[in-house]
């Protein structure tokens, strides 16, 4: 069913009519949430048979359409945003193996952002941002129109790097997470995640990178 | 005669017989005119005839000797030449150059009768082959001979050299040698004066200034080093009037300018003591002057001298502004203010030849330390207030007038207006709502300047405030009629002014238990506005307002007036039921805030003279657990007395952050509009241009932060008026 959804989402995004497009996706909204469909258990659903979706192979493109229907399914029933807690489980559960700073957004968002839901163009932009911006943010420009969320985050970050410059290089999955990458075999190294400039070191880095997933993968298999 | 003359032809035979030629003929002529030319020389023309001389000259040319002619001229005149630069060499010192200069002349002299005798070869030998003519074959042989004669020319540099060097150091030459010498070498062409003297010159007086200056400023002040250098400009400027040429002004001014000013003006102007900064501090109108004329001779003279007032102005005022003594005075801190700014403008309106470059760093030197304080705007208009309240008493219209004028200027340096706004519109509320606007005339005329500044936008709600007053006192003239009409009346007399929600400083509006009879009144005069304006709500803004009490002290023996606030009012009146409460069971009674009450209290209690309150125990501060009695023994020697309520002045540190907190939630909706406006018309914009043009437009009235507009844009792309370009997520699109 969510992948008929899914289909049916992808489908109007597509549609060239702005009418009928929002015709359609409030009409699927409704159908959606008359099941019970929205909010944590819309989420509990997608890990359930994600598999079915198999979001994890996508290309960028339909993983960025699929990115925002995680988002539209999330929200309650009436309201136009997603609550922060369903928000940072969505991230944990779809974006792991896509973003290097998932763990670190994640908790900041839990301890730092004051508002209780999350906004679709900050959701939004963080596909972007793990898209766009270096691991150790480098290329992240303040100027930029990134969401304020996303600066107070780069802020945070910067902040604490400037205390304890040694920690950054390796960051560990938190495999205690409740969301924790069970799935993260399936991911390609190098599908989505924003390292520096592939330079000399590409071949070895991704191998690396390849091989602490496959420690990170034991280690779920064994809990 | 013209008739005679047709048909007839007229012709010219050539000579039919060449006339034979005595071979010697070119020798023999040569030579009468070589020993003519010597007696020339030696002065002694006077038994030479003339005619004879340009005929022989002449034939010479016509029978094809020019060249033998010329070429011996030439070497008559070299070899003559040669003595007489031997000559000039063997005199020493001043007579040096006298026997230069008579030489010079005899020269010219003899060179011009030899050029008239051959004025015949100048006119067709020299033209056909040009030559150089004969008198500037003179002046040429006179510079390769004699002036650039190698010791002639050593001498004759270090000779000028010498007496220039002489002049400058005060003693007297003869200006007139000087002068005869140096029209020698113009009259030998301009590249031989440049070349040969022009040159040294420059090069001489480059090294002697820059030696003088670093004596100069090693060993005076500023003042009296710029009084050399203008003395020295001058002199140099004499110099080349009296002996030298024109056209040497500008380059000697040039060098000079250079050497004393440009190489030393950053020594001048932070020389301990006396440098620019200084002088300004101690107003010294006549060295900055002259400070400032000299620097405007040279390049960057002005933006050096702009760039060390700009940045000590900054520091002064950034000083004054983080001061805590002086923050602690509003009227003071403003007073201030405008004292610096009016000697700043004195400055360069007397000494800075009101150069506005000059005025365009004032301003902006004090629009960046006037923002350094957040409570500049609150300053100004608490200043402004404390004019309008009492400046008239002392002070003529047009006084007030002109310091309203300037502080204007200030308030033109502030970038939170909207934040001025506010306090502006507390500040007026209060005036006009105790009455005690001094000038209804005055109020009006700071209200036109604020809208000439700022718009009408700016100043429509402080206009409505003073309608609101005018429309209250209009009908409490009708309740009155009214109230005379029914023959009702009240136990009190009662004033109500009534005002336009929104137009005045809102606060959270206050309870408190109005005694009975107030009530009473309160209800009366409620009904008659209900009656006559259906459809509105009335609500009671017990603390803004005033109180006259009646008061009985020692027994009856003294009768007194006191004006006080309504919540003192209402305090005060508890007292005729008991002589003695407990904070808490005034707190009770009254439901006054406890805030508000503490306030009230204090003035009741502890102000000096109008204690009418007795307060145990006795201290400054009230505390919860005090208690109040009626002071019997209270006495003054004014009937009326008035007791103001510890606050209306300066801030506290609440109130301050409540303001601050009022300003933000009102900069919302105003940069919200701006973006929709701008995108509106823009369609597409990317954040930059967003940021940029909003900062822009709002810049009249307060500087908006980024981030806070990028929070608006987040908050716009939420509520669907923008969303970002697909494509590019910087783009911004307008939604219709």
């Amino acid at each position: 069913m969510l992948h008929q959804a899914y289909e049916e989402f992808a489908g109007a995004l597509r549609d060239p009519s702005s009418q009928s497009n929002k015709a359609r996706l409030s009409h699927l909204s409704d159908q959606l949430q008359a099941r019970g469909v929205y909010g944590d258990a819309a989420l509990h659903l997608l890990q359930k048979y994600g598999g079915q979706i198999n979001w994890q192979g996508m290309s960028q493109e339909v993983f960025s359409s699929f990115y925002r229907f995680v988002y539209f399914i999330c929200r309650e029933p009436g309201k136009r945003n997603v609550q922060v807690g369903t928000a940072l489980a969505a991230w944990q559960l779809v974006l792991c193996g896509r973003f290097r700073l998932l763990e670190r957004w994640c908790s900041y968002v839990s301890s730092h952002h004051k508002a209780n839901v999350v906004l679709e163009d900050t959701w939004r932009q963080v596909l972007d941002f793990s898209r766009t911006v270096h691991e150790d943010l480098s290329n992240y420009d303040p100027a930029s129109a990134w969401p304020v969320l996303l600066d107070d985050f780069v802020e945070h970050i910067k902040g604490s790097r400037r205390h304890r410059p040694a920690q950054l290089s390796v960051e560990p999955l938190d495999i205690l997470s409740p969301w924790a990458c069970r799935t993260i075999t399936a991911v390609s190294p190098r599908s989505g995640s924003k390292r520096r400039p592939p330079d000399v070191l590409e071949e070895t880095s991704a191998a690396s990178a390849a091989a602490a997933a496959a420690a990170a993968a034991a280690a779920a298999g064994e809990l | 005669m013209a008739g005679r003359g047709r048909g007839s032809t007229f012709k010219i035979e050539p000579f039919k017989h060449p006339i034979a030629l005595d071979p010697n003929y070119a020798d023999k002529t040569w030579r009468i005119l070589e020993s003519a030319i010597r007696e020339i020389h030696n002065q002694n023309a006077s038994g030479l005839s003339f005619e004879e001389l340009y005929r022989n000259a002449y034939n010479m040319v016509l029978h094809k000797f020019g060249d033998k002619l010329y070429n011996g001229v030439a070497t008559a005149l070299r070899s003559h030449l040669a003595g007489v630069a031997a000559r000039i060499e063997a005199a020493q010192g001043l007579p040096f150059l006298k026997e230069l200069k008579s030489c010079w002349d005899d020269h010219n002299k003899s060179t011009q009768m030899i050029r008239d005798i051959l004025m015949y070869m100048d006119r067709t030998y020299v033209t056909q082959q040009h030559k150089t003519p004969v008198f500037q074959l003179g002046l040429d042989l006179w510079r390769e001979q004699v002036v650039r004669h190698p010791q002639i020319h050593q001498r004759l540099l270090a000779i000028l050299g010498d007496m220039v060097s002489r002049e400058r150091a005060g003693e007297i030459v003869d200006r007139a040698l000087l002068r005869a010498t140096t029209q020698m070498l113009m009259d030998l062409g301009k590249p031989t004066y440049e070349e040969d003297f022009e040159r040294h010159f420059l090069a001489a007086a480059a090294d002697f200034y820059a030696k003088e200056a670093q004596e100069f400023i090693a060993s005076s002040n500023a003042p009296d080093y710029m009084l050399k250098a203008e003395r020295r400009l001058a002199e140099e400027v004499e110099r080349v009037k009296n002996y030298l040429d024109e056209s040497t002004e500008p380059k000697i001014t040039r060098v000079a300018e250079h050497e004393l000013i440009t190489m030393q003006m950053k020594a001048l102007v932070e020389m301990e003591g006396s440098g620019l900064v200084p002088l300004l501090m101690d107003d010294k109108y006549e060295h900055l002057g002259r400070m400032y004329s000299l620097f405007k001779r040279v390049e960057e003279g002005l933006g050096l001298l702009r760039s060390v007032m700009g940045s000590h102005v900054k520091e002064e005022g950034r000083a004054l502004v983080n001061d805590p003594e002086k923050t602690k005075d509003p009227v003071e801190y403003v007073r201030v203010l405008l004292a610096m700014r009016d000697k700043y403008e004195a400055t360069i309106s007397r000494a800075f030849g009101d150069d506005k470059s000059f005025r365009n760093t004032l301003n902006q030197s004090f629009e960046s330390f006037i923002n350094k304080q957040q409570r500049s705007p609150e300053f100004i208009s608490l200043f402004i207030d404390d004019r309008l309240r009492k400046g008239l008493k002392g002070a003529s219209e047009g006084e007030v007038e002109a310091t309203l004028d300037k502080v204007m200027a200030l308030f033109r340096y502030l970038q939170e207006k909207d934040v001025f706004e506010k306090y502006y519109k507390q500040h007026l509320a209060k005036r006009l709502l105790s009455g005690r606007t001094v000038s209804d005339d005055a109020e009006r005329g700071m209200l036109v300047k604020l809208k000439t500044e700022c718009g009408y936008q700016f100043t429509s709600k402080l206009e409505s405030m003073f309608t609101d007053i005018k429309t209250s006192r209009d009908m409490m003239g009708d309740f009155k009629a009214r109230l005379a009409q029914q023959g009702g009346e009240l136990p009190l007399d009662l004033s109500v002014q009534v005002l336009t929600t929104g137009s005045w400083p809102t606060q959270a509006a206050s309870k408190c238990v109005l005694p009975p009879q107030l009530e009473a009144a309160c209800e009366t005069f409620r009904q008659f506005y209900l009656g006559a304006h259906s459809g509105r709500r009335l609500t009671w803004q017990t603390n803004m307002g005033t109180a006259d009490l009646k008061a009985t002290f020692n027994n009856g023996k003294a009768k007194h007036e006191i004006t006080v606030s309504t919540y003192q009012m209402v305090v005060l009146l508890l007292f005729n039921e008991s002589p003695q409460l407990s904070y808490r069971e005034i707190a009770e009674a009254t439901e006054i805030p406890p805030q508000e009450l503490k306030r009230s209290l204090q003035s009741l209690a502890c102000a000096k003279g109008k204690n009418v309150l007795r307060k145990e125990p006795m201290s400054k501060e009230v505390e919860e657990g005090d208690s109040f009695s009626f002071n019997e023994a209270f006495s003054s020697k004014l009937y009326k007395i008035k007791i103001g309520t510890v606050s209306a002045q300066k801030e506290g540190e609440m109130e301050k952050q409540e303001t601050r907190h009022k300003v933000e939630e009102d900069r919302k909706p105003q940069i919200e509009a701006a973006i929709v406006r701008i995108m509106k018309s823009r369609k597409r914009l990317d954040h930059n241009g967003v940021v940029a043009e909003v900062t822009r437009q709002l810049a009249p009235r307060f500087l908006p932060n980024p981030a806070v507009i990028k929070k608006r844009i987040e908050s716009l792309i939420e509520r669907e008026f923008l969303e970002r370009d697909p494509a590019d997520r910087k783009v911004y699109v307008y939604l219709a």
